[in-house]
């Protein structure tokens, strides 16, 4: 029987050896497994973590080596742990790994500026731990490279800054208002400056306050349809020492301190817009001389006209009588002196031509047409005369009902014409001219084409194109406004529109 | 019950303007909301001019760019352009360039901040201060 309990006991025996045996294995197996998969997730954990003992590296990470630019562990094993920071970071955070050994409160977290393997340096987050390990204390460091963080930041700072001095130093007065309750919610230095109020009060008040009464309805209603950007025009606004003075306002929404709000920029034109009246002041000035001047010269030019025409006229008329009288009693006589006939004749030829010249003096100071017959006539006329002249073929197109005209806008649209037709011929190089006169819708319309060169566009409105100048302003003077065409080649096209 | 928020706990209420004193070993965030709680207090009971005196306050080291940009939303945000600011901080906390100010009044709270309390009060009390 005793054999049977020996082998068992043996067998037994067997059985627990082979058990502890594979115990041992599977413990040592699981160890070295456990270990493996904490050095591999500490090796290829996604942040730079080193281990420190005394102040010195022991241990770092794949991607600690790759933050500070080593290529194997070797090369920071061993070493100070200050040596992968700035030298002025070093001796701080050295003192902390000490303190935190010794089990001392020291800040866990902190900033501080990094120096790579190549010297360069970087700004980094650093979590530091105490670690018990087998084989002692030390320091589990987590660090962070914060660079682009970093970089936000700075840009952060900067969009800031730059808002604010665009604001600030903007040197147009700006400010921010609440557009439901219409208070200032900010204003600039510019703003303070101009209008004598300071900042505070600003800030107590709201847009109806720099507002005359006059403009507060204006504005209420402005201020409920206005969105994005707008040009809001012109508006009058009173300073704190009750000045009033002119603004343009631009303005855009802007959401600020949480409210619907706009931003708002005011231009004092209150200068410029007296500057502006007094030009325009000015201009009408020159422009009534002006139209004076005109006025004075036609009624001189018709008054000399008529002079010349009835005066001179006649008594050149009363002397070719006088001439012809001579001429048939020496006639009757039984004849003249020898020569004089000759010399009769001759006088009776230079006084046709005197009398043409005369005429034609007269005609040229007030054509007699304009007056007697009226503007359509005096434009065929004056067109015949053109064509006689010059050459250059002209067709006349008018509806034009007749009915009476302002003497003044019918001189004025009778020069405008002859100025025209005057250019034409300096200018033109044309072949042919085609006049329309007509009368519509209240409004007398002059309309010269021509088939010439074409006016430049820069000549319209050169300033030392006088006659162009001179047409402008007879046409203003009767309120009336021209249009002048040019096209290379293709001729010139003038329009003239007078009310009637 | 109106909705309005309590008073906080060091905030003394004078003459047109309030003082706000808090203390405490706090963490920076913990710090933002008594801040803004004394701001939000002045807003909700009409007082224009508020001095807060945070020098008393500790727990949290130097504030980085985050933080500061983070507390000048919060406090305009807060005040809503209704109350006048003057934060005294101890001198190593401030920022030279005032960074957390500019963000506030980019948001349309009049703020200054002081190293001393004497000069922020007269800037809280001057109507004409920039």
């Amino acid at each position: 029987m005793a054999p049977r309990p020996e082998r068992r006991v043996k067998a037994g025996a067997r059985r627990r050896a082979g058990t502890a045996h594979e115990r041992v294995a599977a413990a040592d197996g699981a160890l070295r497994a456990s270990e493996e998969r904490f050095r591999t997730l500490i090796e290829k954990a996604p942040i730079a973590i080193g281990l420190g003992r005394h102040a010195v590296t022991v241990y770092a990470n794949r991607k600690y080596l790759e933050m500070y630019g080593f290529e194997n562990v070797d090369e920071v094993r061993g070493r100070p742990i200050g040596e992968q920071f700035a030298p002025g970071c070093r001796a701080q955070i050295e003192e902390r790994a000490r303190q935190r050994a010794k089990g001392l409160p020291v800040p866990s977290e902190y900033e501080a500026i990094g120096q790579r393997k190549d010297g360069s340096q970087f700004p980094v987050h650093v979590a530091a731990i105490l670690v018990q390990l087998p084989d002692g204390p030390c320091t589990a460091g987590f660090l962070t490279d914060i660079s682009a963080r970093e970089q936000a930041l700075e840009a952060l700072r900067g969009s800031e800054e730059r808002y604010r001095a665009l604001f600030e130093r903007n040197p147009l007065p700006m400010w921010v208002y609440d557009r439901q309750t219409l208070r200032f919610l900010d204003v600039n230095e510019a703003a303070v400056l101009h209008y004598g109020y300071s900042r505070e009060e600003f800030q107590s008040m709201t847009l109806l306050q720099i507002r005359p009464e006059d403009e507060q309805v204006r504005l209420r209603e402005e201020v409920r349809d206005i969105e994005g950007y707008r040009f809001s025009g012109r508006w009058k606004l009173r300073k704190k020492d009750g000045s009033i003075i002119n603004v343009e306002i631009l303005s855009h929404d802007m959401p600020f301190a949480e409210r619907p709000a706009r931003v708002v920029l005011a231009n004092d034109v209150t200068e410029r817009l007296a500057a502006e009246e007094g030009l325009r002041r000015s201009y009408d000035d020159l422009r009534a001389l002006a139209a004076r001047l005109e006025s004075v010269r036609e009624e001189e030019s018709t008054r000399i006209a008529r002079e010349v025409h009835d005066e001179v006229g006649q008594a050149l008329t009363a002397l070719k009588m006088d001439v012809a009288e001579v001429e048939r009693a020496l006639a009757v006589a039984g004849g003249a002196p020898e020569g004089l006939p000759g010399t009769l004749t001759a006088m009776g030829r230079l006084l046709d031509d005197t009398m043409d010249v005369v005429h034609r003096i007269s005609t040229e100071l007030r054509p007699g047409v304009l007056d007697e017959l009226g503007l359509e006539e005096a434009v065929e006329w004056q067109l015949e005369e053109f064509r006689k002249r010059t050459g250059i073929s002209c067709r006349f197109e008018t509806g034009f009902a007749g009915g009476s005209i302002d003497r003044a806008v019918s001189t004025a649209v009778f020069r405008v014409l002859q100025e025209l037709l005057t250019n034409v011929v300096r200018h033109a190089r044309a072949s042919a001219v085609h006049v329309r006169l007509s009368a519509e819708k209240g409004r007398l319309a002059l309309e010269v084409r021509d088939d010439g060169c074409g006016i430049p566009s820069g000549r319209v409105y050169a300033p030392r194109s006088f006659g162009l100048l001179g047409i402008r302003e007879r046409v203003t003077n009767v309120g009336g406004n021209v249009s002048i065409q040019g096209e290379p080649g293709r001729g010139t096209v003038v329009s003239v529109s007078i009310p009637l | 019950m109106n909705g309005k928020a309590d008073r906080p706990e060091h905030l003394e209420i004078g003459e047109g303007h309030a003082i706000h004193r808090p203390e405490g070993n706090v963490s920076f965030l913990e710090a933002l909301d008594l801040l803004s709680q004394a701001i939000v207090y002045c807003r909700e009971h009409g007082i224009r001019r508020l001095l807060i005196d945070a020098t008393k306050l500790t727990g949290f080291g130097t504030l980085g760019t985050a933080e500061r940009f983070a507390m000048g939303e919060r406090l305009a945000r807060d005040a809503r352009a209704a109350v006048k600011v003057a934060l005294v901080g101890r001198e190593e906390v401030l920022d030279p360039s005032r960074f957390g100010m500019t963000v506030a009044r980019n948001r349309g709270l009049f703020t200054k901040a002081f190293s001393s309390e004497n000069e922020a009060l007269a800037w809280l009390l001057d109507p004409n201060a920039e």
